[in-house]
């Protein structure tokens, strides 16, 4: 059932060296809890170099994906490994380029957006 | 006579989702785009998400939502009556955040002032927080 307000979830891929963690519904700072516990377990069991987290499937967040990506990215900071952001959908984007952090952005996402705006 | 629709609700994190639903279901009658629609919920998800974090860091206490428009303005006023905020101006800073674990940008008001047409905040030490926002709906109707 569709209550409009979409429970979250996230779905964890691991090959060779890339860990892809594909979130979907609403990401806010209730959410945000289970879903950053949920990828930082994954990070820290792996000896993943890349980490994507594929924003495809999230309609709408706050300004917590903020401190979601960056929290993140400390981690991978710390274990010598990169984040890559995917495919937010352009209202997603715009709280992403608010923060400034758009470069961590995937280019084919970054020049869909483009085209689209 | 203004119609105001207040609604009160702890400060479970799970209200957050509750406070933007609620808020969508009122701004559909201004016929509102998606990006206004986006806007305006996330705006008041990050001033409800500051009266449970900031507001009421250790007690789950009440927040007061109402929701009224003039013509085709909404305004959103959320108040807590937690801790109170002592300096309103450095709060609003972007990147600016109390918060100790690391996972807060600090980028709440920086959402809602860029989100919407006017932020007002009043706040008193011990006494509590009171935001409002308004944003002028240009509605879809216009735009064809």
């Amino acid at each position: 059932m569709n209550t409009g307000s979409k429970l979250s979830r996230v779905e964890i891929n691991l090959s060779d060296k890339t860990l892809t963690a594909v979130i979907s519904g609403d990401v806010d700072h209730h959410n945000l809890q289970d879903i950053r516990g949920k990828i930082d377990y994954a990070i820290e069991t792996s000896s993943a170099r890349n980490i994507i987290l594929d924003l495809s499937a999230v309609p709408f967040c706050d300004s917590s994906v903020i401190g979601l990506i960056l929290g993140r990215k400390r981690l991978a900071d710390r274990l010598g490994a990169a984040v890559i952001i995917r495919a937010p959908n352009p209202y997603v984007m715009k709280i992403i380029k608010l923060s400034g952090l758009s470069d961590m952005v995937e280019q084919a996402a970054k020049q869909a957006e483009q085209l689209a705006s | 006579m203004k119609e105001v629709i207040k609604i009160t609700f702890p400060s479970y994190s799970r209200n957050e989702s509750f406070a933007r639903g609620a808020v969508s279901a009122y701004a559909i009658r201004l016929d509102p785009t998606l990006e206004e629609l986006n806007d305006v919920k996330a705006a008041v998800s990050e001033a409800v998400t500051n009266s449970v974090v900031h507001g009421y860091p250790d007690r789950i206490g009440i927040i007061e939502l109402s929701i009224w428009s003039e013509k085709n303005v909404l305004y959103i006023r959320v108040k807590d009556k937690g801790l109170g905020i002592a300096d309103v101006e450095q709060a609003m800073q972007p990147l600016f955040t109390t918060a100790t674990d690391g996972e807060r940008a600090g980028l709440g008001f920086a959402v809602m002032e860029d989100f919407c047409d006017n932020v007002s905040v009043k706040s008193a030490v011990g006494k509590g927080t009171v935001v409002t926002l308004s944003k002028k709906i240009k509605s879809r109707a216009n735009n064809i």
